[in-house]
């Protein structure tokens, strides 16, 4: 009996072995897109020409208009502000479309819509449900929508101040950057309401976690093209007492930076100028830029710590992707869709 | 021959390598049709317009739907009764601007003039100019221009006429309009309704599935009345006195994919002018003064944007006869604006002013020569001087042939628009006027027959703009125009017009073919890459047959790919629209009644001017028109 047991198990091991091997990563070229880099083009406004590239990290070839090539004739939509992709569906969502396109995430071929939304900025998926946040409109409060992803619906939707943008889940909580004012609303994610609005800096456009665990948060500042602008400032969350615990303030009122992102302790952020970094507890930051390239889109790819740099150019063009290293030398360059401005890294 | 000469040279200079037509279904003014027509058969031998004058037009086409049958030009619109903009020769909109009674009527703040706001029927003259006419007509006509034009009726005669058209999508025309000649005066009124649901179906590239759904947000109404009066104080002295208001409520729908706003535009013009002509033995002097005040309000769920422009404008203008082989016309003209705007926090009053020469001369036998020259001041500023010089040479009749040569070189500019230096944020104050350099050449050749007519005209053309203003995104963080782009574009149109006529049965068909290239030379990737949203290729096919009151027309047009990225990435294909339309006219003892019916885009063909912008598909409507003239009254008395 053991013998068989045993003769059994082997007989699997070697056709999971040979299955296996067998086995290929998504090739690009047949329109499968597996691990590598996902660009998000948002095109012209009113000109429905958004789409999504595709990267390779090794050979940093790209594949454009993946979503195009995958489905004939098919617009995406006006203006792709961002993309998520959790397990087999890719989330995109269209700002001036007012939905979000659901997409097969090896072939890109559409599948869904979610629909009822205005002005969508970004998607979060946690716990098996959606997370949108939606401006609303340009002079009024704007939302949190929570969605049933498998019925493709709104459950729940929740007032919250100004611009909702970024969002990041942390500690059973949805923290939501309101880039209209000066405030992160806080969702209890167990039961889908406001919980808490914690007060930062002007402008808070981005946001991550920290290797404590404390949310940070980029305010931009304000600007005003009157000349009287005012800094922004890095603010620290607690993410258990919601306090904010520490903050970094930029001494240039004119520095108005976006696009937080992070690589172990270093925070990058961009802005027509360049990329700056800064070390977490250091205390110090120096705006001089540790790359010079107009960011439009910013991403540090977690697989690896490149930098990866949106250059939008005029937006009568296609854009550039270009790959830095950690020593902020280009390692690569792409031509993307246009407006490059913002990434998806996929493992 | 020197009368050959004279006239073609008349005919060459008046419309110089200008295509015109009769804005209207023009059944209306039948009293009028003699001078119709001889000003169409004068254009004609540039322009090979359609003989049969008041039949030229069936149904009531937009101006815009108009002037692209006569030249290669491209007509970039939102949809039917949205913006629609004209540009020839890839110089873009705000290179081809619109005269009405000698003033540039663009708007001020944008540097474009939209099509769809100006009623055809107000004007029974409409030159279209392909080429640089700067020199001539001032800023911005680089690659083109256009004219609008009354012609008033003779003494004695009158013209009453009225009619209605209805179409698909809740369309509706209504047009009246009164003329009459007196011996101390003439004048003519127009009024103009349209107003349309526009909910045409189109397919929705932007849904899974690609649903056909109905155009929303697309409803339109326009109001149009122009009024014009010319009195004669005296032999060879005369005043004009012009208006025209104009007020459009529009929706704007939504590009494909792209989320309803509800978007709305409201737009008012009012344009009053008046002139004053006198003519003496060798000389004659024009002096017109206008004021125009253009609205231009936008909405949406978003944003409120209420922008208004004044402007008053002046012009001076004498011709002298030096010699019996040698003219000069001279002339200066002064606008000042005082816009407003909420986009515009402080702007300042802008003067602008300009000299103008013209020298005429057929010194040398069987060579005509033109030179313009004209000097621009602003209060921001003083471009360089332009010119251009023109020449001209016909031959003939040669086997009842003539042919007609004629090569132009020159210079031209364009100021900066408001918005441009002033708009908030973004408008750059120290932008420079773009600069042009161009030539052309071309030959025609016509001849005629018993019952045979042809026409055909050849024409090469080559431009290098410098300084090309360029909206981009800056490193502040917003969008504002810089001088940067190069462009060098380069074409060549041919045209042909054939019309065979006997008895009461008559038959004509004309075409164009144009081919353009460009050559961006701005570094970058858009470098060496053509320009964008300008065909590579354009013909266009007319066949007209008239047989007793009937007539019938067949439209073909093929406009080629155009490239909505400067980096040629983005491509809007190609497309074929057919078209068919029928008038007969019924002619009573007490009036003239025209029916007619018209349908645009037969073949139902999908396409866009505009990236994301859908157009209509196949489309029919129908119509009267009444007219009432002297004309049936002297019929009355002759057969009594």
């Amino acid at each position: 009996m053991k013998t068989n047991t045993f003769r059994v198990l082997s007989l699997f091991l070697a056709l999971g072995l040979v299955l296996t091997g067998c086995s290929k990563d998504p090739d690009p070229a047949d329109g499968n897109y597996g691990s590598g880099i996902y660009v998000i083009n948002e095109g012209n406004f009113n000109s429905s020409n958004a789409d999504i590239s595709f990267i390779t990290r090794d050979g940093f070839d790209i594949f454009n208009s993946i979503f195009g090539g995958a489905n004939t004739g098919l617009i995406l939509g006006d203006v792709a502000q961002s993309m998520t992709i959790e397990g087999e569906k890719a989330y995109i969502v269209l700002n001036n479309s007012n939905k979000v396109v659901v997409a097969n995430a090896t072939t890109f071929a559409a599948q869904s819509e979610i629909t009822g939304l205005s002005m969508p900025r970004y998607i979060l998926v946690y716990n098996g449900k959606g997370y949108i946040t939606e401006w609303t409109s340009y002079v009024s409060t704007g939302k949190l929508h929570i969605v049933n992803l498998s019925a493709g619906t709104i459950e729940n939707s929740v007032s919250l101040n100004i611009f909702p943008e970024k969002l990041l889940a942390a500690n059973g909580k949805i923290f939501v950057t309101n880039v209209g004012d000066s405030t992160v609303s806080v969702i209890n994610a167990s039961t889908g309401s406001l919980s808490a609005t914690v007060n930062v800096g002007e402008f808070p456009n981005s946001l991550v976690q920290d290797g404590n665990g404390d949310i940070l948060v980029l305010c931009g500042g304000f600007t005003d093209f009157g000349g009287t602008d005012r800094a922004g400032k890095i603010s620290r969350i607690n993410t258990s007492t919601l306090a904010v615990t520490d903050e970094v303030v930029f001494s240039n009122n004119f520095f108005h930076p976006t696009n937080l992102c992070k690589a172990g302790n270093t925070l990058y952020f961009g802005d027509y100028a360049g990329v700056y970094a800064y070390t977490t507890g250091s205390g110090t930051f120096s705006e001089t830029p540790v790359i010079s390239r107009s960011v439009y889109g910013l991403g540090v790819d977690p697989a690896n710590g490149t930098i990866l740099v949106g250059d939008a150019g005029n937006f009568t063009s296609a854009g550039k992707v270009i790959r830095y290293n950690a020593s902020y030398q280009v390692l690569d360059s792409a031509t993307a869709g246009i407006g490059p401005n913002g990434f998806y890294f996929r493992n | 021959m020197k009368y050959i000469l004279a006239t073609g040279f008349s005919l060459w200079m008046g419309s110089f390598c200008t295509s015109s037509l009769n804005a209207q279904v023009d059944s209306s003014f039948t009293t009028t049709v003699d001078e119709v027509v001889v000003e169409t058969l004068r254009m004609k031998l540039v322009s090979f317009l359609d003989t049969t004058g008041n039949l030229h037009t069936i149904g009531y086409q937009s101006l815009a739907d108009q002037v692209t049958e006569l030249v290669p030009a491209y007509m970039k619109t939102n949809s039917q009764g949205m913006s629609s903009t004209i540009s020839l020769r890839g110089g873009g909109a705000e290179r081809t601007p619109v005269f009405w009674k000698g003033f540039n009527i663009q708007s001020a703040m944008l540097g474009q003039m939209d099509y769809s706001l100006i009623p055809a029927f107000g004007f029974n003259s409409v030159s279209v100019i392909s080429g640089n006419m700067s020199a001539r007509l001032g800023s911005g006509a680089l690659t083109g221009a256009v004219q609008l034009e009354n012609q008033q009726m003779s003494a004695g005669n009158w013209n009453i006429s009225a009619g209605q058209e209805i179409g698909m999508y809740g369309t509706y025309t209504t047009r009246a309009s009164v003329s009459a000649g007196f011996k101390p005066t003439s004048v003519q009124v127009s009024y103009q309704r349209i107003s349309s649901d526009n909910d045409f179906r189109y397919t929705d590239y932007s849904t899974i599935g690609f649903p056909k759904k109905r155009a929303v947000n697309g409803q339109y109404v326009s109001h149009a009345l122009i009024y014009d009066q010319v009195v004669r104080l005296k032999e060879n002295h005369s005043l004009n006195i012009a208006g025209w208001w104009q007020e459009n409520s529009r929706r704007i729908p939504p590009a494909l994919g792209a989320a309803n706003v509800n978007a709305r535009q409201y737009d008012r013009n009012i344009r009053a002018m008046l002139g004053y002509t006198g003519r003496w033995k060798k000389w004659t002097l024009e002096y017109k003064a206008a004021y125009f005040h253009d609205d231009l309000n936008y909405y949406d769920n978003n944003l409120a944007d209420e922008t208004f422009v004044h402007t008053a404008q002046q012009m001076l203008t004498t011709d002298i006869r030096l010699l019996r082989k040698f003219s000069v016309s001279a002339g200066a003209d002064y606008q000042v604006y005082f816009p407003t705007s909420k986009f515009y926090p402080s702007i300042p009053v802008e003067h602008r002013g300009s000299v103008f020469v013209v020298l005429k001369s057929n010194l040398i036998s069987r060579l005509f020569m033109e030179l313009d020259v004209r000097q621009q001041w602003l209060s921001t500023g003083v471009p360089a001087p332009v010119f251009t010089l023109r020449t001209f040479s016909g031959f003939g009749p040669v086997n009842r042939c003539r042919i007609y040569l004629r090569a132009e070189g020159g210079n031209g500019y364009r100021v900066p628009t408001l918005n441009d230096r002033y708009w908030t944020p973004g408008g750059n104050p120290n932008l420079e006027a773009e600069q042009s350099w161009n030539a052309s050449v071309s030959a025609e050749l016509k001849g005629k027959r018993k019952y045979l007519q042809w026409n055909t005209k050849a024409e090469g053309y080559f431009h290098h703009i410098d300084n090309w203003i360029q909206w981009i995104p800056l490193d502040q963080g917003y969008w504002g125009p810089v001088n940067f782009r190069k462009v060098i574009t380069a074409g060549i149109e041919i045209s042909a017009r054939l019309d065979w006529t006997f008895s009461r049965f008559s038959l004509h068909t004309s075409g164009f073919y144009a081919w353009f290239y460009s050559y961006n030379m701005e570094p970058g990737d858009a470098y060496g890459k053509q320009i964008v949203y300008q065909p590579d290729h354009q013909a266009y096919l007319e066949q007209g047959l008239k047989w007793k009151r009937l007539y019938v027309k067949l439209r073909g047009r093929v406009t080629g790919q155009r490239y909505t990225k400067a980096d040629n990435s983005f491509v809007l294909p190609a497309y074929f629209t057919l078209d068919l339309s029928a008038n007969y006219r019924i002619v009573t003892r007490v009036i003239d009644v025209d029916v007619f019916v018209a349908t645009n885009n037969m073949m139902d063909t999908e396409y866009q001017t505009i990236q994301g912008r859908p157009m209509r598909g196949f489309y029919i409507s129908g119509g009267f028109q009444l007219s009432l003239g002297n004309r049936h009254f002297t019929k009355r008395s002759q057969n009594q």
